[in-house]
């Protein structure tokens, strides 16, 4: 949702953005405008104050050079350092001293080096330093110290007030010649000190100040190392006369290791140098042209400005104006950016922060690289200042001067200026506010008194008045509003007068409407009734036929099931094929067909045909079926399966159905087929080689008709891939549109032409030709094909012995295996096991299979192929199932021992199987053993 | 079939030449009973020309171990391969005393 802003917010809202846009604008071009103006000023006086500064110590180092040049090259200095040179030479000789004397002086000088010079020394340094390292051991030079610095009644620092000694040596004399010159020329120039070095030995033979160089060497003594060593080397051999040399600051030790810078110049004497002149620099000149002896605001640097000397080495020249002004907390702004915790404490320590201060700022490496710039950048102190650079001119050393500011000073007026914006900024607001406030309250008063009088309008009081109380739009609206309020009173008047008519009249329709809704509800509660009783009516009907429907379906369902439909079966047996196919007329129809095993060695296969179709017919077909089945699992004879068949079927028949049958057994061994045709359609046995046979004869009339009926059988030899075709007349029954039934010719011609087809492909190519036959018709019957294809049994061998049952015929069925396991090349433990388990056999059956004392033929069968030989032994005796009886405890000792059932349990270790069953009135135990896995 | 029957010292040793089933076991039983009754107390049954033996067969031998339990005993000796099967399934092994050779049979008696 919209937020809602009244006009009064709007309006303010308005005037608030219009003024806040218009003052930020305003002030931030002044500021940014001011801010760069400021800068430029800034840079301007720095550049300035840098120039001013960097030509005075230009100008003034120009003039040490051209000191020291000159003096060098004065004929009072030639003299002197000739004379000073020989005195100093020859002092040794001129005072000859004894060896209590260079004792007594050792230790005056000693004491000197510890009591004061080590002393003050130590003021300056943090490290240790060895007196005997300092003290000369050359004669001339400990006499000279002796004389000039430990005997020197002067104090340290005062050391050159001594002019002369009370001694006659030549040293003396020259001293008292030359010292008050040199040092009134030191003093108007303020040196730090002027020294005499000899060119050979690099003696210093001369200084005004004596401090401990004085009298050593700079070749070999103990200050050879120093920077002023390095410049007096610099010095030597020089051709040049006017050569002048500048030498960096360095702590210098003889100088109680301050900082300490030298510029010297060769002295010649005609052609030949004979020595060099060197200023030692003074300390402050420097520090004061820069801090302008420490009047900083005098020049222009307000209060946070400096100028100040870098050397190479990153270090300040002179001091820096924070040490002086605010030291503390110049310390801690160094502490805090991290400068070394040692440095610190010793420019705290000696006040000091020329040679100390590290200063590797933007600005400092820029000029040492040799720029010139102005920029802002943190100082040495972590500070934002403005700065102006430059490199300086400066022979033999690379200075550069910087000359800063601080930011937060440099633009302190445009940050005041700033502030005061803003300040007024906010007072200007709370104006602006106020104005438009009283403004606005002006301008929507009417307004809302306007809406004050609509409010009221809104609530149906049509009695106010709305007044002009402006003269200006808002005024006009006042008026028309008004107007507006008495036309509206006026309509309603109106309307109430029409609506009082409406309503009478609306009274008077609704009075027939409602007359005419009762009549219609009436029609509508008969005609709902009778809706549902049709409704009913129709869907019991429904029921009722899907009950039958779903009843026949199951039926369908049981018969199909009865009949074994899975296809390929027994396809572990090489010996034959088998395929069939049915296809009833209705759901439930009255063909069947069947196969089985009756023992291992013959197949029953099975055809028929009931009388009618539907559902008697399938349960008169299932009957038929089982009867058939039952009996047939145990009866090897097609014409007793019948027989007994018929009886049953016969017997109880009200409906007086039938059912024609053909049922064939085959010996798979030898291929003979036994079989009975009860009213049946003839089979026929074909074969690729030409043969083509119809089992036309006939056993006996249809099953279930008449009782008490024999059937006969008849045998036919199977030949290898000789096949057997069983179908029902709704194969040659089948009628086409024309009434031509398809008969047997067609039938006859089709399976002949299709010999090469597998059994699946012939029966499935017989139900199709007879379908393709009945094309455009209802099918009349149902239809049903059974191919039965006889492989034959490869190298199998049989033979049979009947002997009476007697212990007296034992010996001939011996015999007469033994006889046929030779002939067969039966490997002997195979035929010893089954002589034990023939025995063992034999002897049960005739104990416990007979009771009576009648003679009974057993008979004894034989099969031998490659893989199995097989004995079964069938008698008519009583039921006796020799393997049904209980185990022999095998693990009774001798004397508990009893013998019975031993024999039982030899032949089920021996022999690898054994079964039995009973067959109508046989029992036939068979005994098998596999050869293959035997060898 | 045929019983052969010889002495060693007290050890009386018989030799069936033949199988022993239902036919031929009552014969070699009357010769092995004729024989304790005589006396003979340690027998030494030797089947190495035995084939085969049926329960028949090992009912002898049963027979022929109750009697002699107690008073001598029996030893049966040279089974062949099937009568071997046929004691180890019955467990005439266990119970009854086998040896592999007549001259094995022969050193436990002495």
């Amino acid at each position: 949702m919209k937020r809602r802003f009244s006009l009064e917010i709007k309006i303010l809202l308005l005037l608030f953005f219009i003024t806040t846009t218009v003052i930020t604008i305003n002030s931030s071009i002044s500021y940014n405008t001011s801010l760069k103006a400021h800068e430029t000023d800034s840079y301007n006086n720095l550049t300035a104050i840098r120039e001013m500064k960097g030509s005075q110590i230009e100008d003034y180092l120009q003039t040490i050079r051209y000191q020291v040049s000159t003096l060098s090259e004065s004929r009072m200095i030639i003299d002197a350092m000739n004379e000073f040179k020989s005195a100093y030479n020859s002092i040794e000789d001129e005072i000859n001293p004894s060896q209590e004397y260079i004792e007594d002086v050792n230790k005056r000088v000693q004491n000197y080096y510890e009591d004061e010079f080590l002393l003050k020394l130590s003021e300056n340094t943090e490290s240790i330093y060895e007196v005997d390292s300092y003290i000369p051991s050359d004669i001339s030079s400990l006499l000279l110290q002796d004389i000039y610095i430990s005997n020197n009644p002067g104090a340290t620092g005062e050391k050159d007030t001594l002019i002369e000694v009370d001694n006659t040596t030549t040293y003396n004399d020259v001293h008292k010649l030359y010292h008050p010159i040199i040092q009134d020329y030191l003093n108007k120039f303020g040196f730090y000190d002027i020294f005499l070095v000899d060119i050979e030995t690099g003696n210093i033979i001369y200084s005004v100040f004596k401090e401990v160089d004085f009298a050593t060497s700079l070749i070999n003594g103990p200050y050879k190392e120093t920077n002023f060593a390095e410049i007096f080397k610099a010095s030597q051999n020089i051709s040049e006369k006017d050569f002048v040399k500048l030498i960096d600051y360095k702590p210098y030790i003889p100088s109680y290791n301050e900082h300490a810078s030298f510029i010297s110049s060769p002295i010649y004497d005609g052609d030949k140098q004979i020595g060099v002149l060197v200023f030692q620099m003074p300390v402050d000149k420097i520090n004061e042209i820069m801090t302008n002896h420490y009047q900083w605001s005098d020049i222009g640097l307000g209060e946070s400005g400096e100028t100040y000397i870098v050397g190479e080495d990153f270090t300040l020249r002179n001091q820096s104006r924070f040490l002086i002004e605010d030291k503390n907390s110049y310390l801690e702004m160094i502490s805090d950016i991290g400068l070394e915790e040692s440095v610190i404490q010793r420019i705290d320590e000696l006040n000091n922060s020329i040679g100390l201060q590290v200063v590797n700022t933007i600005g400092t490496i820029a000029a040492l690289e040799g720029k010139v710039g102005t920029e802002i950048f943190e100082d040495y102190r972590g500070i934002n200042v403005l700065s102006s650079y430059r490199p300086l001119n400066i022979e033999d050393v690379n200075w550069v001067i910087m000359s800063e500011i601080d930011e937060s000073e440099a633009f302190e007026d445009v940050v005041k200026m700033r502030n005061q914006s803003i300040l007024l900024f906010f007072i200007l607001l709370v104006f602006i506010v106020i104005i438009s406030l009283v403004f606005t309250r002006r301008l929507t008063k009417p307004l809302k008194n306007l809406q004050l009088s609509a409010n009221q309008l809104e609530k149906g009081n049509l009695d106010i008045e709305i007044k002009k109380e402006s003269n200006d739009e808002i005024g006009d609206l006042a008026v028309a509003f008004d107007i507006m309020k008495d036309s509206i009173k006026k309509l309603i008047t109106d309307l109430k007068d029409i609506n009082q008519n409406l309503e009478i009249k609306v009274k008077e329709r609704t009075k027939e409407i409602k007359v005419a809704y009762n009549e219609l509800e009436k029609y509508k509660n008969q005609l709902e009734i009778k809706v549902v009783e049709e409704v009913k009516k129709r869907q019991e009907t429904m029921k009722l036929k899907e009950r039958m429907e779903n009843e026949l379906n199951i039926a369908h369902d049981i018969q199909m099931s009865m009949i074994p439909l899975l296809f390929p079966v027994f396809s572990d047996y090489k010996e034959f094929s088998i395929f069939a196919d049915i296809k009833p007329a209705r759901e439930v129809g009255g063909d069947f067909y069947d196969f089985y095993f009756i023992d291992e060695s013959h197949i029953c296969v099975v055809i028929g045909d009931v009388s009618g179709k539907g559902v008697p017919a399938a349960l008169f077909m299932a009957v038929s079926k089982t009867l058939i089945k039952s009996r047939g699992s145990s009866d090897i004879s097609p014409a007793s399966i019948l027989s007994y068949v018929n009886e049953e079927m016969s017997e109880d028949n009200p409906a007086s159905m039938f059912v024609t049958v053909f049922v064939g057994v085959i010996n798979l061994n030898s291929g003979e087929m036994i079989y009975t045709n009860a009213g049946h359609n003839p089979p026929y046995i074909i074969n690729c080689d030409g043969k083509f046979v119809c089992l036309e004869d006939r056993h006996g009339p249809i099953i279930g008709a008449v009782e008490g009926l024999t059937y006969k059988e008849s045998s036919i030899m199977l030949n290898k891939k000789d096949r057997l075709v069983l179908f029902t007349d709704g194969v040659t029954e089948a009628m086409n549109i024309k009434d031509e039934p398809f008969g047997e010719a067609n039938l006859e011609k089709y399976i002949v032409e299709s010999c090469a087809l597998g059994v699946e492909s012939l029966v499935k190519g017989i139900m199709k030709v007879t379908l393709e036959h009945e094309v455009g018709r209802e099918q009349f019957d149902d239809i049903t094909v059974l191919v039965f294809e006889f492989e034959g049994r490869d190298n199998f061998v049989t033979d049979e012995i009947s002997i009476a049952n007697s212990y007296e015929s034992l010996p001939n069925l011996q015999e007469k295996f033994e006889e046929f396991c030779k002939n067969q090349n039966v490997a002997l433990p195979i035929m010893q096991k089954f002589n034990i388990a023939i025995d063992d056999l034999f002897n049960n059956i005739i104990s416990y299979a007979f009771n009576d004392d009648k003679e009974h033929m057993i008979d004894i069968h034989f099969v031998y192929s490659n893989e199995k030989l097989s004995i079964t032994i069938i008698d008519d005796g009583i039921p006796f199932n020799p393997f049904a009886e209980k185990a022999v405890d095998t693990s009774l000792s001798v004397e508990n021992r009893d013998i019975g059932g031993l024999g039982i349990l030899l032949i089920k270790n021996l022999i690898d199987d054994y079964s039995y069953s009973r067959k109508i009135n046989k029992n036939v135990v068979t005994l098998t053993m596999n050869l293959l896995d035997k060898n | 079939m045929e019983v052969k029957q010889k002495k060693s010292g007290e050890v009386t040793i018989v030799s069936i030449i033949g199988n022993l089933d239902t036919t031929t076991s009552p014969e070699a039983e009357k010769v092995i009973m004729q024989c304790l009754q005589e006396g003979c107390i340690k027998l030494i049954i030797n089947l190495e020309q035995t084939p085969y033996i049926s329960s028949s067969g090992l009912r002898v031998m049963l027979t022929t171990a109750k009697k002699l339990k107690g008073i001598g005993e029996l030893r049966i000796s040279n089974l062949s391969d099937t009568v071997e099967e046929v004691f180890d399934i019955s467990g005439f092994s266990t119970i009854l005393n086998v040896d592999k050779t007549e001259e094995e049979a022969l050193n436990k008696l002495k």
